[in-house]
């Protein structure tokens, strides 16, 4: 109890975000709706790769806000507050994602030609191998690294988002997953390889990508 | 053979936990020396390291304005609900104690009750016959049955002028 005890206390001290959850523990007026301002966005990008539909990410980020402030008076720092809250949004997404299995709906095939085929883009991607014969915008450059996330296994996908755009260790992302860190290390080196065969023809095409895009990845690098 | 092919999944792996900086520093510099020496490597660190930026052009979705008000509004419809939950538990709870006092009472009160008095003897014409021939109850004493007596009444051997 007493390691407990020293853990919370850890924790508390380190990462401001476990402080400002206990003061939602402690019902502080404020508190929690700083807690949503604060992780909204975060939660939204990871529930919007998770699960594709914008709507359906939204109503998942809610359900994850609102268990957190059920189970609030039951929080015990044992991590950084990001580990626990994608924990959650990694059991909700998956539960949806079981709900979604149990009542399928018939899709149809995307490679049909009209109005349901493939976007110019996704044949872009979806020919993999030759670099296209023009230079991509911004956007359409987007779309098609949204497409081969897209086609990463959930695990992987959400493995790579984790690492990528929360900064999570491998530690980390096994306790969101509840996996051992030899299989995060298997995933992300498989969700990789992968995404440099899809990627391919695009890697030689980035070599003086738009400001913004440069300066988050020199961010990243820094990081 | 491709470059590619040269590479063990094992050299893979150790090369993604180098770029994500999930090597210890001793495992690093061991890392980076095969690196300076492995052109093939090197390579494929450079093509990793390339796909993994172009990630950055992901978008980055944002809440929508009324996200943050709606959040809050079903915080508070839980909130609401759970203690309307409590008061309807609590009052449960209340009734509950009522019932069970009131069981025990009734109980206790079945336990400690006096018990009824028995009913009042209605004796049958054939005892109040043998009653009323009180001049021959030494007879009892002496047959102690009660069962002979009767058998003699039915033989009427207990006559008005007897």
């Amino acid at each position: 109890m007493a390691s407990t005890g020293q853990t919370s206390g850890f924790y508390a001290l380190r990462d401001p975000d476990v402080r400002l959850m206990l003061r939602v523990r402690a019902d502080e007026p404020g508190a929690f709706e700083e807690l949503v301002a604060r992780f909204q966005n975060r939660l939204l990008a990871v529930m919007r790769h998770l699960c594709g539909d914008p709507e359906e990410a939204e109503d998942l980020a809610q359900e994850v806000f609102l268990r957190v402030y059920r189970s609030r008076k039951d929080y015990h720092p044992q991590a950084k507050f990001s580990t626990w809250l994608f924990t959650i949004a990694n059991n909700l997404a998956s539960n949806s994602r079981r709900r979604k299995l149990r009542k399928p709906v018939t899709q149809l095939p995307l490679n049909d030609s009209g109005p349901l085929g493939p976007r110019p883009q996704e044949n872009l991607l979806l020919d993999r191998a030759p670099a296209p014969d023009h230079r991509l915008n911004h956007d359409e450059l987007a779309t098609v690294v949204q497409e081969a996330l897209a086609q990463l296994n959930e695990r992987q996908r959400l493995a790579v988002i984790l690492n990528k755009f929360e900064d999570m260790s491998y530690q980390e992302i096994a306790e969101v997953m509840n996996i051992s860190t030899k299989a995060v290390k298997s995933l992300l080196s498989r969700a990789r390889s992968e995404l440099r065969e899809l990627l391919r023809g695009y890697v030689e095409m980035d070599q003086s990508p738009d400001s913004e895009a440069t300066v988050r990845a020199e961010k990243g690098e820094s990081a | 053979m491709s470059d590619r092919d040269t590479l063990s999944p094992e050299d893979r792996e150790a090369l993604v936990q180098y770029l994500d900086g999930e090597l210890d520093e001793e495992a690093s510099r061991i890392f980076e020396a095969r690196l300076a020496s492995n052109p093939t490597l090197r390579r494929e660190a450079e093509t990793l390291k390339r796909t993994w930026e172009l990630l950055d052009y992901l978008p980055r979705p944002t809440a929508s304005e009324t996200f943050t008000s709606r959040t809050l509004e079903k915080v508070e419809t839980c909130r609401i609900k759970a203690r309307r939950r409590s008061r309807v538990l609590r009052w449960v709870g209340g009734a509950a104690w009522a019932a069970a006092l009131a069981a025990a009472a009734v109980v206790g009160f079945l336990t400690v009750q006096p018990p009824l008095p028995p009913e009042p003897f209605e004796p049958t014409p054939e005892d109040i016959r043998i009653y009323e021939h009180r001049e021959y109850w030494h007879y009892y004493e002496k047959v102690d049955s009660l069962e002979f007596l009767k058998a003699l009444e039915r033989e009427r051997l207990f006559t008005e002028d007897t």
